[in-house]
């Protein structure tokens, strides 16, 4: 590769080619800012009050704002848009993620990816659009009592919001990195398929992970959020929802610290807010944490438990040819085929994802040091990597982990590695190199502290079962976090009930990925979507004694 | 692992897990102050040696103290926004290590940080990360997470991966 072909493109003024919503938006009243950026008042009312902007709050702030009720929104997170968007990780990683995008468990085996901003993970996720899974449906059906939860009724939810966020086929061919995948799947005669993907005249860049730059993306940022402004809403960036104060099962205020602008501290200012309702919607891990810090009423032990992460085992190779994983929407590609090969409550099955590429994520994922580590870092445009996403939640030796609070107050999930997740990890390596090797890899490297690349597949599959699978050797990574709040259709095996209404907390409810009794077994976006269209419009029709306006 | 290591790391485990507590009294929390970095200037000396021990092969030949220094300034930067109770961890960690006792305790490195030769510095990571006590081996990944992450962060570092950069600038 010459100088000239790596070199940047250059300057591209892209507030001048890519309409960004909020600018106009604010220039015309919008109501959102910063919480540190002006003096607050000490108290705020609404009808409704959001808890996070992310899949499950955006979808329930719009809905909600077209009802007619006043809606306010509070975001821990900064509000970036379009124009902060420079496809930098070392800028985007501690300014849009949770935890600067390090954020682990509780025994730091597990590396969590979360959002931290206005639009939630929605504003720095890959896009991957899949509806709850048929299996997983009627596991929860059977198993969490939620026996309205089919695949019919659930299917004009989700129409819904796949036509409010153009979820749609990706016309355009899968980049280099994808279509490996995709090969290696078509030589071993397995399974694949295209994902589709929630964008508008998508530039296909491939750095939906650091926010989209050219507004492509429909994350709640630049869809149901300005929507929801548009009809009155106010939005409360960089404000913290810490506690709420709680007696005879209702909310009476909502606690908020105003964050300082780096986001790391609260900078010692607080509101307090009252409204008739409010919805938790900080996502999993998050949400239980706000219940833990207020003390919340949980007679059967549920807060916080069976949480979920769809632990991801990795799998690198490295091809002749260039790559260039960085390049490109970020995951078009994937194979079911190891979620059907035994039963949902079976050894754990796993869907196969190519991800997108970046030097620092790359880098720090890498294990080892010094020559070993650069070494690989030097192929970096032509390596190619799988994930492994392991279905957790339905075997009986999956259980998921905990969330729990630091001395501080800031939540930790307490996650065990357990046999059952290595016996599928195992399997999961062999899958990725088999198809690697398939796929005309030159050499196969399972991400682990102690594994070397391997030049052929008899030589993977004799490391595979050598490695020893255990915590901080064996790299497990996760981007989906689910479950903590569990809806169930009987008050003893769950937090919430199935319409999202807190079983003991008559003015709460829940709207986030923390509802699921189980893991999705898919990227969990349109799953969050889906069900939060449901709730919000259940809910508006309960507090308006009006229908709901359909999401689209 | 074999006997002797065994018997080597199994002492060196009990000798440590008495120490904990010892640690623990020593390096306690460590307070995080807003816009501050828990990096210590007594620390520094400490991650040039971890920066060329991680770093490594990845270094440039040329001006390498330099390079180094790039890539401590790149690690400390990266740390300012980690979480809180990660900062303060951070801080007790890095605490734990500058000093002689904590050192010798985690990893078994003699020599003062500025004495410690590369090969010297990558046996005390190995150890660090295969310790016999997994509760201190995070210590050595958030070493490593942070290092890596810092010095490939920056965009000198792009060229030679055959990473472009981003399509374009954002103005």
């Amino acid at each position: 590769m010459t100088e000239q072909t790596i070199k940047p493109a250059g300057a591209l003024a892209n507030n001048l080619l890519v309409p960004n919503p909020f600018a106009t938006g604010i220039a015309n009243g919008w109501k959102a800012y910063e919480a540190h950026s002006r003096e607050l008042p000490k108290q705020i009312a609404a009808d409704v009050v959001i808890v996070g902007t992310g899949a499950g709050g955006g979808i329930t702030a719009e809905i909600c704002a077209r009802a007619g009720l006043k809606v306010l929104l509070i975001e821990e997170g900064p509000l970036k848009t379009s124009k902060d968007f420079k496809m930098v990780e070392s800028e985007a990683y501690p300014t849009l993620y949770q935890e600067s995008a390090g954020r682990k468990t509780a025994d730091k085996a597990i590396n969590i990816l979360q959002g931290r901003a206005v639009g939630g993970s929605t504003t720095v996720n890959w896009t991957s659009s899949f509806r709850t899974p048929a299996d997983t449906l009627a596991f929860w059906q059977s198993q969490f009592g939620l026996k309205d939860m089919t695949v019919e009724a659930m299917a004009p939810w989700f129409e819904q919001a796949e036509r409010r966020l153009n979820i749609a086929d990706w016309p355009v061919p899968p980049n280099e990195n994808n279509d490996i995948l995709r090969r290696g799947a078509e030589a071993k005669g397995i399974s694949w398929g295209a994902i589709r993907r929630n964008v508008k005249d998508c530039w296909n860049l491939g750095y939906c992970g650091m926010g989209c730059p050219t507004n492509a993306k429909q994350s709640m940022l630049v869809s149901t959020i300005p929507t929801a402004l548009e009809h009155g809403a106010e939005l409360i960036a960089s404000l913290r929802a810490h506690s709420f104060k709680i007696s005879q099962g209702r909310i009476r205020t909502l606690r908020c610290q105003v964050m300082n602008p780096d986001g790391v501290l609260p900078s010692g200012k607080e509101v307090e807010v009252i409204a008739k309702h409010f919805v938790l919607a900080g996502g999993a891990i998050n949400s239980p944490a706000v219940l833990l810090r207020s003390n919340a009423s949980d007679p059967h032990d549920h807060l916080g438990e069976r949480t979920f992460l769809h632990p991801v085992i990795i799998s690198a190779a490295m091809m002749e040819q260039e790559v260039r994983a960085d390049a490109g929407a970020p995951q078009t590609i994937y194979s079911d085929h190891y979620l059907h090969t035994d039963p949902i409550d079976g050894p754990m099955g796993f869907k196969l994802e190519a991800p997108p590429l970046h030097p620092v994520i790359f880098a720090s994922t890498l294990p080892g040091f010094a020559k070993k580590h650069a070494d690989i870092m030097r192929n970096f445009s032509k390596t190619h990597m799988q994930l492994a996403l392991l279905r957790d939640g339905f075997n009986s030796g999956s259980v998921g982990g905990q969330v729990r609070l630091n001395s501080d107050g800031s939540p930790v999930l307490d996650y065990k590695l357990t046999p059952a997740i290595w016996e599928a990890a195992r399997r999961a390596l062999v899958a990725m190199a088999e198809l690697q090797h398939a796929a005309g890899a030159q050499s196969t490297l399972p991400v682990h502290e102690h594994a070397a690349p391997a030049n052929n597949i008899d030589d993977a599959l004799r490391q595979i079962n050598s490695l020893e699978m255990k915590a901080l050797a064996m790299k497990v990574v996760s981007a989906h976090v689910m479950g903590g709040c569990a809806m169930a259709g009987e008050e003893k095996l769950g937090v919430t009930r199935p319409d999202g209404r807190h079983w003991q907390i008559e003015n709460l409810s829940i709207h986030d990925g923390s509802l699921f009794p189980t893991s999705i077994g898919a990227n969990p976006q349109l799953s969050i979507y889906g069900l939060s269209n449901k709730l919000s419009q259940q809910l508006v029709a309960e507090l308006t004694g009006q229908a709901a306006t359909a999401l689209a | 692992m074999n006997r002797r290591q065994f018997i080597k790391f199994g002492a060196a485990g009990l000798f440590v897990a008495g120490g904990l507590g010892w640690l623990g009294k020593h390096f306690a929390k460590v307070d995080v102050i807003a816009g501050q970095s828990v990096v210590q200037p007594q620390h520094l000396p400490m991650l040039r040696a971890l920066a060329r021990g991680f770093l490594d092969n990845a270094l440039p030949a040329a001006k390498q103290t330099e390079a180094i220094e790039t890539a401590v300034n790149a690690f400390v930067t990266a740390t300012k926004t980690l979480s809180a109770s990660a900062q303060s961890e951070l801080g007790q960690l890095l605490n734990i290590l500058e000093n002689p006792v904590g050192r010798r305790l985690i990893a078994n490195l003699g020599n003062t940080w500025e004495e410690a030769d590369t090969e010297q510095v990558q046996s005390f990571l190995i150890s660090f990360r295969d310790h016999p006590i997994p509760a201190l081996q995070p210590g050595y990944h958030a070493l490593h997470d942070l290092m890596m992450a810092g010095w490939y962060g920056l965009p000198a570092q792009w060229a030679g991966m055959g990473y472009p950069g981003p399509p374009f600038r954002v103005s």
